[in-house]
């Protein structure tokens, strides 16, 4: 007992120890550091050289919200070296700015308000002494001024516009001459981030045409423009790819240029988890179809491309790509999902029902057929040769030849057997409807009518956006989608809409006056998504769109 | 044992620290170069000229009564072709209003991405003139489309009266965003300012860049300030947009000919106090511009005014109106001030009402006319007509 | 002899040539100009007032908190003593007149604050107020007359409120009242007329009356909006203020010019604000309030007496309120009282930053206070955390900036 005693006392001690350790270690790492930063600073030879230690220690009192404690040792080291005094000063400035931020955030509104004043004088004053110390010359000059025009932003008063004014003279004042073009590209972000967009896309440009005009190399300009793309500026990543590709379009064969360009429209593809520019991403594949003919597009770029201008709502331009894809790969295990899409765009999208119905034949067809995939069970069906069984029965019972219907609602529930439910569930309801005559469900039948019948040719789609989010997705993972229709000047105060939802939603069953949903899917397969927006005046228009469950 | 525990302790408590080592930041050496900016941004010039830019395509309203030939050769402004509209008032489509919106890309209501950046641009100009003089363009327009990827700006200048010559119109944008216009521009008529329907043509549309350009500052509007005279007088002002309360219990009518007071027609309201919405009461404000509720920074100017006058008679008389108001619309942009007589109960005869405005600010006013009424005074409802409403 | 008696008699001469009868202790006084000052002991005097009525979590409005022993006006007086507020104003006072005066004295004795002591002149008297009846007009008079007799000589008292919204009654349109003959007559517009009259000349009546007892304090007409001055103009000459109540957002628009073209008097804005809640985003936002309160008060400065700018007649005002109240969403609900509810019952366009919200019910009964309360007790009462509007309000009243920060005008030498 007593060995026992005695071991777990050592252990404590031990731990007791070991955790002392590591605070003093991590603040005799943080007290360190900032000796040897300051022993740096002080050797530094030039502004620039002093720059980036200043961003560290700036980093290291902050993360401790220790902004007081950063002033006070700035004013000592300007003290101790006097041509730091202007980077001295701006970070000045910059640790009241944070600080202010800071005293909101956590709403400390005694010290915001007894404090506040004297902490904007110094931003103030302190600015002014950088800035009056520094030339347009110098990055320090911009910043300076950069941050002087955020803080009258933000406080929302009389010198706001001054300061704009001042910031982009001095900016292009600098990109006469300066070689660091940071500045210039930070100034740029900011206008954005504040909603200057028509001066930061200015300043984007000067940005841009220097990087350009300089002997930068190609396989830079490409990381300048993949940053901007990490960063989530699109447009400025876009503007940089687009002298990129035009300089390597020059300079590399056809071999090497293709992969380049393959894998500049991969990050621009339509994709749910990131942001994209589908435009954009068509726009490189267009070039990839220049440069290196469509033999360059495998398989999977295909169906990329082809499901890219889906989501584009490029349907007519993405159905002639799945086509292309069923053509050349007829074995791709998106055969199922490609034909059925192309089903759906004809029909819907292009109102040719005769085209539409015979790629579901196809698809219904091959249910009976060997199974394109090498599964153990031949008896499962994929799911779009069950969803096309429905919308061939859909489109007979909307047209009137109830027996069709009848017969493809049938094989439909014999061949999904146990599975598809939610499907098979619409099925017995169609089928329902047809043994005791009554017209088709109300919702489907306009959007039917809508997307099908002549009087309707007036309406194609471009009143009524309709997106869902993500367009890929799990079993029982959350789908939002929402409307947004086009509402023209009306004589009412609010136009009362009616929004007719029908087609796979998934678990919720939505109400008349819900512009937007949120679901989940049990069963994998291409959901279609109708919506057809009613005002007292008439249809608006109707819109449809597709998720694909796995 | 006691040796091992004093070495073990030593051992932890003295780890190395060390600093960091720094990277340098790599420098580029550009050399400086300014783009040139353009001056101009052609919409329409001449059919198919390269210059061109957006498409008439987004027809509204009663777009069954438009026709578009855009290649009228007959007498353009310049080139060798302009655009010709002509507008039916059969009301096709029973809208009683039709318009032209110039997209890009085509059809787009706000779900494409396809505006285009005209900063730098300060006016929209472009020439217009009748087939035979005296037809009527409600508005002329630049930017409004809403939705997912919604325009920047909004402005718009009107009514327009045309005449048979060909005359150049304006639209200031100077001080706007327009960083985003996908709806170039648009012109918007109604039936009953072209009861006969219209025929006009267009040439020569395009933004320019001119700095000596100023935002249009607001002015002081002479009186008599119309807010209805006639249903097809072009010095109407103010929309009756603002349907309050119980909309769907009214029916309005601004081209009356049940005896108006003056002129051809007059403004016909039935509210049939079914409590369609269930508030049990309803009104109408007219704004400015349309569907104004102190969200938008417009309105006009009307501090020479020292009332508001107007006419109304009841059907039947006995109706009885809780309110009638200038001004008092309260949101981000508020009206500068309100007035307001009532409750009247209305004569089967015209009768003319005065609201004072003695010693009220109306600097700005986005609410210029409103009624307001419920069902607990009128049960069965109530049938009024309103006209010459003016601001002197 | 002689001497004494010509002596006595140049003193008399001398006094009534300087006129220098004592003046009462606070009065009104115009200015050359027209301006409006209110004076108190000599000195002018800005309203820098709060609503007080400090309910506490989990009571109704009916909470004696007059007799609490905890003493909340204790901690809030303190609390408004750092804030700058020299003012409080009462709705009606508790029966027991010690306790009352004890809270009168407590305020104005250890914190400088004073007290507008107010009536509801029977508004919310069951069934109706009826104004139009002799004897309800006496029962009213006698109990306003017993306060006023009451509390005169308490030197913490800064003078005495008529009513509070009681003008929205000709209309009908709350607590309607009426009489046989205002009921005869066809013209709707001509029974309002008739209800104002009847009203208005009671509350002359009630402020003659209670000069008569008390000459040291003024008198002020609760209205809600400027409904209804037009005739107060012509039968409540006597009152000495308008204390308006008005919650129009950003600004007060046009009233202080529109008050003195329609009812000569000077204003005090004796309820106003903005609650602390956007019910759009569903959350709190105290930069909103604070964003409103500013405003109001920069205008509310504008219209002091002796700015060639404003109308030169308000003489402050008593914003609401101090403290939340978290009964007012569902007075009747005891498990509401508990709730800090952030349902809303009604709208208003001027508030238009949650204007958005589901039916565009904005305003936020329960959130109007610039101090809230938290749910955790201190020295025996809701613990009170000031929101940003009290530090925004308490920095705008030590320096008084007029313009606007955004506004534009001469632009200072920046270098």
């Amino acid at each position: 007992m007593k060995n026992l005693k005695l071991k777990f006392l050592i252990f404590v001690i031990f731990y007791t120890l070991y955790a002392i350790r590591y605070t003093l270690f991590a603040f005799a790492q943080d007290a360190n550091k900032l000796v040897a930063l300051s022993k740096q600073i002080i050797e530094a030879k030039s502004n620039d050289e002093a720059n980036p230690i200043f961003k560290e220690l700036t980093e290291l009192y902050i993360k401790e919200n220790k902004y007081n404690d950063f002033v006070d040792f700035l004013g000592s080291l300007a003290k101790q070296k006097n041509t730091l005094e202007a980077a001295v000063n701006y970070y000045i400035a910059y640790s009241r700015y944070l600080q202010l931020k800071y005293l909101e955030e956590v709403q400390n509104w005694d010290e915001y308000f007894s404090q506040g004043n004297n902490y904007r004088d110094q931003i103030t004053a302190s600015l002014q002494k950088a800035i009056d110390s520094t030339t347009a010359k110098d990055a320090l000059h911009i910043n300076s001024r950069l941050l002087l025009w955020q803080f009258h932003k933000g406080q929302q008063d009389v010198f706001s516009e001054q300061a704009l004014s001042d910031l982009l003279n001095s900016v292009l004042e600098y990109s006469k001459e300066a070689k660091e073009v940071k500045p210039i590209k930070e100034a740029a972000d900011k206008l954005l981030v504040y909603g200057e967009k028509g001066k930061s896309k200015e300043l984007y440009k000067i940005y841009v045409s220097k990087i350009v005009t300089s002997d930068i190399k190609d396989v830079e300009l490409n990381t300048i423009a993949l940053g901007s793309y990490n960063e989530g500026n699109l447009d400025l990543a876009e503007e940089i790819y687009d002298v990129y590709i035009e300089r390597i379009q020059k300079s590399l064969a056809k071999e090497k240029l293709t992969p380049l360009l393959i894998d500049i429209a991969k990050l621009f593809y339509y994709n749910d988890e990131r942001p994209s520019d589908a435009l954009y991403a068509e726009k490189i594949f267009k070039k990839i179809e220049e440069v290196g003919t469509k033999e360059a597009f495998d398989e999977e770029l295909i169906y990329l491309r082809a499901f890219n201008l889906e989501k584009a709502k490029e349907y007519p331009k993405a159905k002639d790509i799945y086509l292309d894809l069923v053509q050349r790969y007829p074995q791709t295990p998106h055969r199922g999902e490609a034909d059925f899409k192309e089903g759906i765009i004809y029909t819907y999208i292009l109102r040719d029902i005769k085209t539409g119905k015979s790629y579901f034949e196809k698809l219904a067809l091959s249910a009976n057929l060997e199974p394109v995939e090498e599964s153990a069970q031949k008896e499962t069906p994929s799911p779009q040769v069950i969803s096309s069984l429905y919308q061939l029965g859909l489109l007979s019972q909307w047209e009137g030849d109830l027996v069709k219907a009848k017969e493809y609602y049938d094989k439909l529930v014999e061949e999904a057997k146990d599975g598809f439910a939610e499907t098979v569930t619409k099925a017995l309801e169609r089928l329902k409807e047809i043994q005791e005559a009554k017209p088709l469900e109300y919702n489907l039948k306009t959007f039917l009518d809508v997307s099908l019948k002549d009087e309707y040719t007036t309406l194609d789609t471009s009143k009524l956006d309709l997106r869902a989010r993500p367009y890929k997705t799990k079993r029982d993972a959350e789908v939002s989608i929402n409307s947004t229709p086009y509402i023209a000047q009306s004589g009412c105060l609010q136009v009362e809409l009616q929004y007719l939802w029908s087609g796979h939603l998934g678990k919720v069953l939505p109400s008349s006056d819900a512009p937007s949903l949120n679901t989940t899917y049990m069963y994998p397969g291409t959901k279609e998504i109708n919506l057809v927006v009613v005002s007292p005046t008439g249809v608006i228009d109707r819109n449809i769109d597709l998720v694909d469950v796995y | 044992m006691k040796k091992l525990l004093v070495v073990l302790a030593v051992l932890i408590m003295t780890l190395p620290i060390y600093a960091l080592a720094q990277e340098p930041v790599a420098t580029e050496e550009p050399t400086a170069e300014v783009t040139e900016k353009p001056k101009e941004f052609v919409v329409y010039a001449d059919k198919n000229a390269r210059v061109n830019h957006y498409i008439p395509s987004g027809w509204m309203g009663d777009y069954g009564d438009i026709k578009l030939n855009d290649q009228d050769m007959q007498s353009p402004h310049s080139g060798t072709t302009c655009m010709q509209f002509s507008y039916s008032a059969k009301k096709s489509q029973t809208q009683g209003w039709a318009g032209v919106f110039w997209q890009n890309p085509p059809n787009n209501w706000g779900s494409k991405k396809g505006g285009f950046d005209l900063t730098g641009m300060t006016k929209l100009t472009f020439w217009v003139r009748g087939a035979k003089g005296g037809e009527i363009i409600q508005k002329f327009k630049v930017g409004g489309i809403t939705g997912t990827y919604p325009d920047t700006a909004e402005v718009e200048t009107g009514p327009v009266e045309l005449t048979d010559t060909w005359k150049q119109y304006t639209i200031n944008l100077s001080g706007k965003d327009l960083s985003y216009i996908s709806g170039g521009f648009c012109w918007v008529t109604t039936a009953d300012l072209n009861p006969d329907g219209a025929i006009f043509y267009l040439d020569n549309i395009k933004f320019e860049a001119d700095p000596s350009l100023k935002p249009e500052a607001k002015k002081t509007e002479s009186m008599p300030f119309y807010v209805y005279a006639d249903r097809s007088s072009i010095n109407n002002h103010f929309i009756p947009s603002g349907w309050m309360g119980d909309y769907g219990d009214i029916k309005y009518d601004g081209a009356s000919k049940e005896d108006p007071y003056l002129g051809d027609s007059c403004i016909k309201i039935v509210y049939n106090g079914q409590a369609a919405q269930g508030a049990r009461w309803a009104g109408i404000f007219w704004q400015n511009p349309a569907n104004n509720w102190g969200t938008v920074d417009a309105g006009f100017d009307l501090s020479k005014a020292t009332k508001l006058t107007f006419w109304a008679r009841g059907a039947k008389g006995g109706e009885r109106i809780e309110e009638f108001k200038a001004g008092g619309i309260m949101g981000e942009y508020s009206d500068s001030d309100s007035a307001s007589i009532g409750p009247v109960i209305l004569n089967q005869e015209w009768t003319q009402y005065t609201v004072d405005l003695k010693g009220k600010d109306l600097s700005y006013i986005i609410g210029g006319f409103c009624w307001a009424t419920n069902i607990d005074v009128n049960p069965e409802g109530a049938t009024f007509y309103l006209d010459e409403i003016k601001y002197e | 002899m002689k001497k004494f008696y010509f002596g006595l008699i140049i003193f008399f001469v001398f006094l009534t040539i300087t006129g220098a009868a004592p003046k009462p202790k606070v009065h009104i006084k115009k200015l050359k100009n027209g301006h409006y000052q209110l004076m108190v002991e000599n000195k002018p005097y800005i309203v820098k007032g709060v609503c007080y009525n400090p309910i506490p979590i989990g009571s109704n409005h009916e909470y004696d908190w007059w007799s609490d022993q905890n003493k909340p006006w204790i901690a809030d007086g303190k609390l408004m003593q750092e804030m700058g507020v020299n003012t409080i104003r009462l709705y009606q006072c508790h029966e027991n007149t010690e306790e009352v005066k004890q809270v009168i004295r407590d305020f104005y004795e250890l914190y400088g604050i004073r007290s507008i002591l107010g009536h509801w002149v029977g508004f919310w008297e069951y069934p109706c107020p009826f104004y139009g009846d002799k004897d309800f007009q006496g029962k009213i008079k006698k109990e306003i007359l017993e306060m006023v007799n009451l509390y005169k000589d308490e030197p913490g008292v800064l003078f005495w409120t008529l009513g509070n919204e009681n003008n929205y009654s000709f209309s009908g349109r709350v607590n309607a009242w009426s009489t046989d003959e205002i009921d005869k007559d066809p013209d709707p517009q001509k029974r309002i007329f008739m209800r104002a009259k009847i009203y208005y000349s009671f509350i002359n009546d009630l402020a003659k009356e209670i000069k008569k007892i008390d000459p040291n304090h003024p008198v002020a007409l609760g209205n809600g909006e400027l409904v209804g001055l037009d005739i107060a103009n012509q039968f409540s000459p006597d009152i000495d203020i308008v204390a308006s109540i008005i919650y129009r957002g950003k600004t007060f628009g046009n009233i202080f010019k529109s008050i003195k073209a329609t009812f000569d008097k000077p204003v005090v804005l004796s309820e106003f604000g903005a609650d602390s809640y956007d019910a759009y985003k569903n959350l709190e936002d105290q930069n909103m309030q604070a964003f409103f309160l500013e405003s109001q008060w920069r205008q509310i400065y504008e219209n002091l007496a002796n700015n060639p700018e404003g109308a030169g007649n308000c003489l402050g005002g008593t914003l609401f309120e101090w403290t939340d109240e978290w009964w007012k969403h569902n007075e009747y609900d005891p498990q509401g009282w508990k709730v800090h509810d952030i349902e809303s019952n009604w709208s208003n366009g001027s508030y238009y930053f949650d204007i958005k919200a589901k039916g565009n019910k904005n305003m936020n009964e329960e959130w109007f206070g610039i101090v809230a309360l938290s749910e955790e007790l201190e020295n025996g009462i809701n613990k009170r955390i000031p929101r940003k509007s009290f530090y925004v309000i308490r920095e705008f009243w030590k320096n008084p900036q007029l313009k606007a920060q955004g506004t534009r005008h001469k632009a200072q030498d920046k270098k």
